[in-house]
């Protein structure tokens, strides 16, 4: 089943990519197949999200406003008019 | 506890109040103000630093880490406030207000947190100067940082990892510390003034420790 989703973009990351947000018109079922349908639509603008087959460890996710833990990407659902944020270290302060 | 993530901060009279009021048994409130500095990276002149965050994700990281940070150092209170948007040079970015009976407790605690907010919490900024702009990136923390003096020294990979594991070795076998792999070190070392004698400065450190 597919599912239309927005993907965002922040900081610099959002400046690498050169676009602020991805609507996914077909996205499949999982996040971590949300994450191998980016990085084919991305390009080599996805080597600033993932590091060979693995996403940065300075990357950050959330989904509908909840951070989510990397390794659980392979078990989250992803829902039609979900919002999956992608977002690099925080560097307040 | 107070939490707060805008375009202006509360006045800081008012959130020190707000801290000691908690409890009767505040004894001691660390405060830290984040300051816009003039002096930016490769020694251009900062006009202002312009912060962006995920807010509601950042408010909620936010939440749950004075959560831990007031039950693993048993504070009486904290409050964290973070400014967005544009922020002139001599500005105040952010406050963090951490009370607790005794001094030593509000100090570690804020240290954690300072570290700690600057990368898990989704709030970036960049730096506007005179000669262009740029996002600033933080370097993930390293698993071990080693200060003598107030001066961090350099160490190479190999160096880290040799001092990390067998300090985290040796706390293993200390009864009630659970050690998972993944913790992180600050070793700091300070001298003492070279006119304590050794008694003196004994009890020093224990009256130090007995007040507040």
């Amino acid at each position: 089943m597919s599912h239309l989703v927005k993907v965002r973009f922040y900081a610099w990351l959002r400046e690498s990519i050169g676009r602020r947000e991805l609507i996914i018109d077909d996205c499949p079922e999982t996040l971590l197949e949300l994450f191998l349908m980016l990085r084919k639509i991305l390009g080599e603008k996805a080597r600033a999200i993932f590091d060979d087959d693995h996403v940065r460890s300075e990357i950050m996710i959330g989904v509908n406003n909840v951070l989510i833990k990397k390794m659980d990407i392979g078990n989250i659902k992803i829902r039609k008019e979900d919002v999956v944020d992608i977002m690099p270290m925080g560097s307040g302060g | 506890m107070r939490i707060h993530i805008g375009h202006d901060l509360s006045r800081l009279e008012n959130l020190i109040e707000q801290v000691k009021k908690n409890s009767r048994n505040v004894g001691a409130v660390v405060v830290f103000i984040g300051v816009v500095r003039e002096k930016g990276r490769n020694s251009s002149k900062v006009i202002k630093l312009h912060y962006e965050s995920q807010t509601e994700i950042a408010r909620s990281v936010l939440n749950k880490l004075a959560e831990e940070i007031r039950e693993k150092y048993g504070l009486l209170d904290i409050a964290i406030e973070h400014r967005i948007g544009d922020v002139g040079v001599g500005e105040n970015t952010l406050y963090i207000l951490c009370a607790s009976e005794h001094r030593r407790e509000a100090i570690m605690a804020m240290e954690e947190t300072l570290e700690r907010l600057k990368t898990e919490v989704p709030i970036w900024k960049k730096e506007i100067t005179d000669s262009g702009e740029s996002w600033i990136r933080e370097a993930r923390p390293q698993e071990i940082e080693v200060i003598i003096d107030g001066k961090p020294i350099p160490l190479n990979p190999f160096v880290r990892k040799i001092l990390s594991r067998t300090i985290l070795a040796m706390l293993s076998t200390l009864r009630g510390v659970d050690i998972q792999g993944n913790e992180r070190l600050v070793l700091k070392v300070f001298r003492y003034a070279e006119d304590d004698s050794g008694s003196s400065r004994e009890k020093k450190i224990w009256k130090d420790q007995s007040d507040n």
